[in-house]
């Protein structure tokens, strides 16, 4: 896989623009989804992405054919959203933000009025839970999970991919779990 | 001889883990990033204690719904707009990369155009209504053609077929106007103007007119 995108990307640094679309197509869900998993809105989401393989086409004479490409499309994906919500917060500080402490990630206590667990199944509210809690967690946190359980990276990828050390990786999705996990302790059996 | 020795160095060795250590280390586990070694002492350590087995069950649980996240789909045509959107973004930037120094002399040869077209609009037939007739339809078709041309010009670069329907747009007017312009003897002037109006639009725009579509 790795071999075929250097194919696809050297043929793209010589203006082969129909190349570019084979990476397009290869990566356009996973960028998608990343995008729309840090910023909820679908509208942005969309203008994410596209910014995102925009950029990378740009950039694509500093690609290091050492790292996968994919790794270098998410650093590149990751970077914007997280400067998105940044500049969002910016402008409005969200009272549903988790605070982080030296305990990790803590979840304001809210009540949810549209929230009415007789209505629906145990399985779709734990579900719905677990998306609410992900959606809540700090940039940083949920791209490493999303990276993790949605694309499937090891630990190592995600390093290379968001450009910080293992150990960082470790911490984050260690402390982003746990946050996690007391988030969903409501609906423990 | 101690015949107990080694039975209970095995002992040892399956209780080197204790429950605050198996309590760090069960994401990891999970996430198939433990040394075989450290990941056998992990499992010997919850088959012996219950509340490190239930914590195991929990992540395991936290693991299967984060892996069971619904994915969202790129949108219906979403690999097309990014295509699109790249002549957009590049071709203008590389037509004002390219222009550089030539352009300088190409504002040159505009003004300069200018200068020998003026006497001849001075001296039309149907004097200053003429005159400002001929300098409106200029104005007007000034920007319009250039855009026209810098279209057609993209294309060839680019030769994406997504743009085709610009490009065939663009080629009619443009021949028009050519025709137009031969047929009052200005052919020289126009060429002139058009080639200043795009070195103008590339320096000061910075869009392509495909950006219009």
């Amino acid at each position: 896989m790795k071999k075929e995108d250097l194919l696809l990307v050297e043929r793209c640094k010589g203006g082969d623009q129909i190349a570019y679309g084979q990476l397009v197509r290869k990566y356009q869900n996973s960028v998608y989804n990343l995008c729309r998993k840090m910023v909820r809105n679908p509208e942005e989401a969309r203008d994410l992405a596209q910014e995102a393989f925009v950029k990378t086409f740009a950039a694509l004479d500093r690609y290091d054919p050492v790292y996968a490409f994919s790794s270098w499309l998410f650093k590149i994906t990751s970077n914007l959203c997280i400067d998105h919500i940044r500049k969002q917060r910016m402008r409005l500080l969200s009272i549903d933000d988790p605070l982080e402490g030296e305990e990790g990630v803590v979840f304001r206590e809210l009540s949810d009025p549209q929230r009415q667990p007789d209505q629906v199944s145990e399985d779709s509210e734990l579900r719905e839970a677990i998306r609410a809690a992900v959606d809540r967690l700090p940039e940083h946190y949920r791209v490493i999970l999303i990276l993790r359980h949605q694309e499937q990276l090891s630990y190592e990828e995600i390093a290379t991919s968001l450009g910080i050390p293992l150990g960082t990786v470790k911490a984050r999705i260690h402390r982003a779990r746990e946050g996690l996990k007391g988030a969903l302790a409501a609906y423990a059996p | 001889m101690n015949l107990r020795g080694p039975a209970l160095q095995r002992s040892r060795r399956a209780d080197s883990m204790d429950c605050r250590g198996h309590t760090d280390l069960v994401q990891l586990f999970l996430d198939d990033e433990l040394e075989p070694k450290t990941a056998d002492e992990l499992r010997e350590h919850g088959r012996r204690c219950y509340l490190c087995r239930e914590h195991l069950d929990e992540t395991r649980l936290l693991f299967d719904l984060l892996d069971r996240l619904p994915r969202d789909q790129a949108p219906a045509g979403f690999a097309s707009s990014v295509l699109c959107a790249l002549p957009q973004r590049f071709g203008a930037r590389r037509m004002r990369r390219g222009v550089g120094r030539f352009s300088i002399r190409v504002a040159g040869l505009g003004v300069a155009a200018g200068v020998v077209l003026l006497p001849r609009l001075v001296a039309h037939d149907d004097g200053a209504a003429g005159l400002l007739d001929t300098l409106g339809r200029v104005a007007t078709w000034w920007y319009s053609w250039a855009q026209d041309v810098a279209a057609t010009l993209e294309w060839l670069r680019s030769a994406n077929p997504i743009e085709a329907w610009s490009v065939l747009r663009s080629i009619a007017p443009a021949a028009g106007l050519i025709l137009e312009a031969s047929a009052s003897g200005l052919t020289l002037g126009w060429l002139a103007a058009t080639i200043a109006a795009l070195w103008l639009g590339a320096q000061v725009g910075g869009r392509s007119p495909l950006s219009r579509t």
